[in-house]
């Protein structure tokens, strides 16, 4: 069992993973740069293969939830079971361009995701204030900082002194970005030792599973 | 020219990188382990469990939305070795864990590692599928676990992995229930969310090295050590190019660029 959940894939991962290294810093012949976009391509295939199968695992989940008459969430699972069949048969049938599915998009999906899309609008208003209470002098700072943007972003910042503005850009584009370029950095160094782990297969949890 | 224009430099790094992995691996292997500074997060995973044990409420744990394929999987790996630390931690104080998933793909890897997590756990008949829950993507995930936060009214909320926009609203639904909060992502954009939100944030590269860290394994550590060397030539890079650069010369930019 180890062999196929770990050994293998181990030793495709450190194969394959070296392979596109070496695609994208050194300067290949064509062959192998065409077999290597090849392999990125096959990935994507690859992983859609997990469509069907999720589909089919939903129904069965769902299937259970209905035949147990689970409080709660039974009829949300009966919407699905009826109303998923359906919308895939007008997608498959008609196509995804169709009027049918447009008018399902329109008038049934998009208004729901609008609603939860909308939710960070209220939820950013709380966190603010959450953040920019003053408990402590780098809270202060974060404070003054974030007024000042304000005052920059708004008109009557501008009334009020026309300096604002260029404080604003000022503030955004040079302490703003040079911690945000040291976050970069080390997140690129962080990634690329990660990455160098996981190809010599000494992260233990990760794409593997939960190990041996 | 055998390297890709304008990638020399990245090479170098790989290069450099695989032979400091090699060095310290080797070096942690003849008993030479390196000490890493504490990452005050996941320290406190232990407290977030522990306050969850006190309150008899659940653990949530989510690792984001990256799909396997994208950019972003290697974040929400990471987030899974957290999640590997916080089943045995859980199980070991009898507390509930709920793990959610955003993507079909990433599902059969985390039941895997929610199983085996719990197999080598003090308690493996704790085990609940039911507690392993798919969302599927976008808004499905984003009001799904917002209703699980209220619904359970958990005690810790755990976000480790990549976020994008459902970072303020995961972090906002924790704080109203008052959960303790735990959350580290790469994606810079959704860092100041999480730091708002959150009682403790993995920033940068802290997320990468929650696995080595928690795993306790000295050559995973020592790796970690590696990753130091380079970030201080960096430093060193980048105010020595300031300075030369605010000088008018632009040598060490043409240098880097080839």
């Amino acid at each position: 069992m180890s062999l196929f959940k770990r050994e293998i894939p181990l030793v495709l991962t450190f194969f394959f993973g070296f392979a596109m290294i070496v695609g994208y810093y050194l300067d290949v012949p064509v062959f192998i740069g065409d077999g290597l976009d090849f392999l990125q391509s096959t990935s994507v295939a690859l992983a859609n293969f997990a469509l069907p199968l999720g589909a089919f695992t939903l129904m069965l989940h769902h299937g259970r939830l209905v035949q147990r008459k689970t409080p709660g969430k039974w009829p949300f699972s009966l919407m699905f079971l009826v109303l998923f069949p359906i919308i895939s048969a007008i997608g498959i049938i008609y196509g995804s361009t169709s009027s049918s599915y447009s008018w399902i998009y329109t008038t049934i999906t998009s208004p729901a995701r609008g609603a939860i899309v909308a939710l960070p609008a209220f939820y950013i208003a709380s966190a603010a204030y959450r953040a920019i209470r003053v408990r402590s002098k780098e809270a202060g700072v974060m404070l003054l900082m974030s007024v000042l943007v304000i005052l920059g972003n708004i008109s009557l910042g501008e009334l009020i002194w026309p300096g604002f503005t260029e404080l604003r850009n000022w503030i955004l584009t040079v302490p703003s970005t040079g911690s945000s370029r040291a976050i970069t950095i080390s997140l690129g160094v962080g990634s690329v030792f990660y990455g160098l782990r996981v190809l010599l297969g000494r992260e233990k949890i990760g794409f593997l599973g939960g190990g041996e | 020219m055998i390297y890709s224009e304008g990638r020399l430099w990245g090479l170098i790094v790989i290069i450099t990188s695989m032979v400091l992995t090699y060095y310290f691996i080797g070096q942690a292997k003849k008993g030479n382990v390196r000490q890493i500074r504490h990452i005050s997060g996941l320290d406190a995973l232990d407290e977030a469990v522990g306050r969850a044990a006190e309150m008899g409420r659940p653990v949530h744990f989510t690792a984001g939305a990256a799909s396997m394929i994208s950019a972003d999987a290697t974040q929400m790996m990471a987030g899974f070795a957290v999640l590997d630390y916080l089943i045995g931690k859980t199980t070991e104080k009898g507390v509930r864990i709920i793990t959610s998933i955003a993507r079909a793909d990433t599902l059969p890897i985390a039941e895997d590692i929610v199983r085996t997590a719990f197999a080598k756990s003090a308690h493996p008949e704790n085990f609940d599928e039911k507690d392993l829950v798919y969302h599927g993507e976008r808004e499905a995930y984003r009001a799904g676990i917002l209703g699980l936060i209220h619904r359970e009214n958990v005690g810790a909320n755990i976000l480790m992995g990549s976020f994008y926009a459902e970072s303020i609203v995961f972090g906002e639904a924790g704080a109203n229930v008052g959960a303790m909060q735990i959350a580290g992502t790469a994606n810079i954009h959704q860092m100041p969310f999480l730091i708002s939100t959150c009682d403790y944030c993995l920033l940068g590269e802290e997320l990468f090295a929650a696995g080595a860290f928690l795993s306790g394994d000295q050559e995973q550590i020592s790796t970690i050590s590696g990753q130091d060397v380079i970030k201080v030539i960096s430093v060193v890079l980048v105010i020595v190019g300031a300075l030369l650069s605010t000088a008018g010369i632009d040598i060490l930019s043409n240098i880097l660029g080839m």
